[in-house]
């Protein structure tokens, strides 16, 4: 496999692009590693321990006084206040939605009109968020970068 | 939503209301009774009208966020709210005593409610629009999809 490494300039996110025929079993080691050199969250499912990656959570919700981080198809608890989560993470693709609820930018598939001037954020997996009114003008500017 | 969003809110449909309100009584007043003329005090029925409407919504506001079905619920109940208010309001005033006025006046409520529901959907759609646009833009420079 050729390797190319290029330096880019500190304004732009670095980043690790694989090109490849297929999606083989040392492609998935290489994702994994890189995946592990990322943020991971210490999470607990069936009181058990987990690392949760970052970029794998879809939205955390906090449900009376728990928080929750929602996955693909999973379920975590996490021992974290919502705005502690919300300072640490908030920069890196998490918005705050509604007030129990923070979600990744990066999952959501679209977003549609619901009652009441609120807005439904279909997500990647299906799920579906709930974007309340008083967000909107601050998502509206946060995703102004991406344009 | 925060209470003074909520009063925000209302003020818009406050005006919205108002308009369509002052619509519906000239098209109801030219097929019954096209020759009936009013004082200036008339001017004031529709505001009447649009405040009686706006106070109905405040059965949709919640401190919690409500679920799309909890705000169905919610949204048929502030319809009948604002059905009784208007059609006692205006049976006890004398305004609307006729059995076909009564029924007309309901049927336009149920039409307004619906016109103010379908504008304000088309705006959210707009927004809507724009923000899945951005979005968009947002994931495709982000370099962290994985």
């Amino acid at each position: 496999m050729k390797i190319n490494v290029e330096m880019i300039d500190k304004k732009k996110e670095e980043q690790l692009l694989i090109q490849c025929y297929e999606v083989t079993q040392q492609i998935d080691e290489i994702i994994n590693f890189v995946k592990s050199r990322e943020t991971s969250l210490t999470a607990y499912c069936d009181s058990q321990i987990h690392f949760v990656y970052l970029q794998d959570i879809y939205y955390i919700e906090a449900v009376d006084n728990k928080i929750f981080a929602y996955l693909e198809s999973r379920v975590y608890e996490l021992k974290i206040k919502l705005y502690e989560f919300e300072e640490l993470y908030g920069e890196r693709n998490f918005f705050r939605c509604s007030k129990s609820v923070i979600v990744n930018l990066m999952k959501i598939e679209f977003i549609k009109p619901a009652l009441n001037g609120r807005f439904m954020a279909t997500l990647n997996n299906s799920e579906k968020v709930i974007i309340s009114r008083q967000y909107v003008t601050e998502l509206k500017e946060r995703l102004k970068g991406g344009l | 939503m925060n209470f003074n969003d909520f009063l925000k809110k209302c003020l818009m449909n406050f005006f919205i209301i108002v308009t369509c309100v002052s619509v519906v009584i000239g098209i109801i007043g030219l097929i019954y009774e096209p020759n009936r003329r009013f004082g200036y005090e008339a001017y004031f029925s529709p505001l009447i009208f649009g405040a009686i409407s706006t106070i109905s919504s405040f059965v949709t506001y919640s401190k919690k966020e409500l679920t799309v079905r909890q705000m169905i619920f919610r949204n048929v109940l502030q319809l009948l709210v604002l059905e009784c208010l208007i059609l006692i309001t205006g049976y006890s005033f004398g305004i609307m005593k006729d059995k076909m006025i009564l029924t007309s006046v309901a049927l336009s409520i149920v039409i307004v409610f619906i016109i103010v529901h379908i504008i304000s959907w088309l705006l959210d759609f707009k927004t809507a629009v724009i923000l899945n646009d951005s979005l968009k833009a947002y994931q495709r420079n982000d370099s962290n999809t994985p």
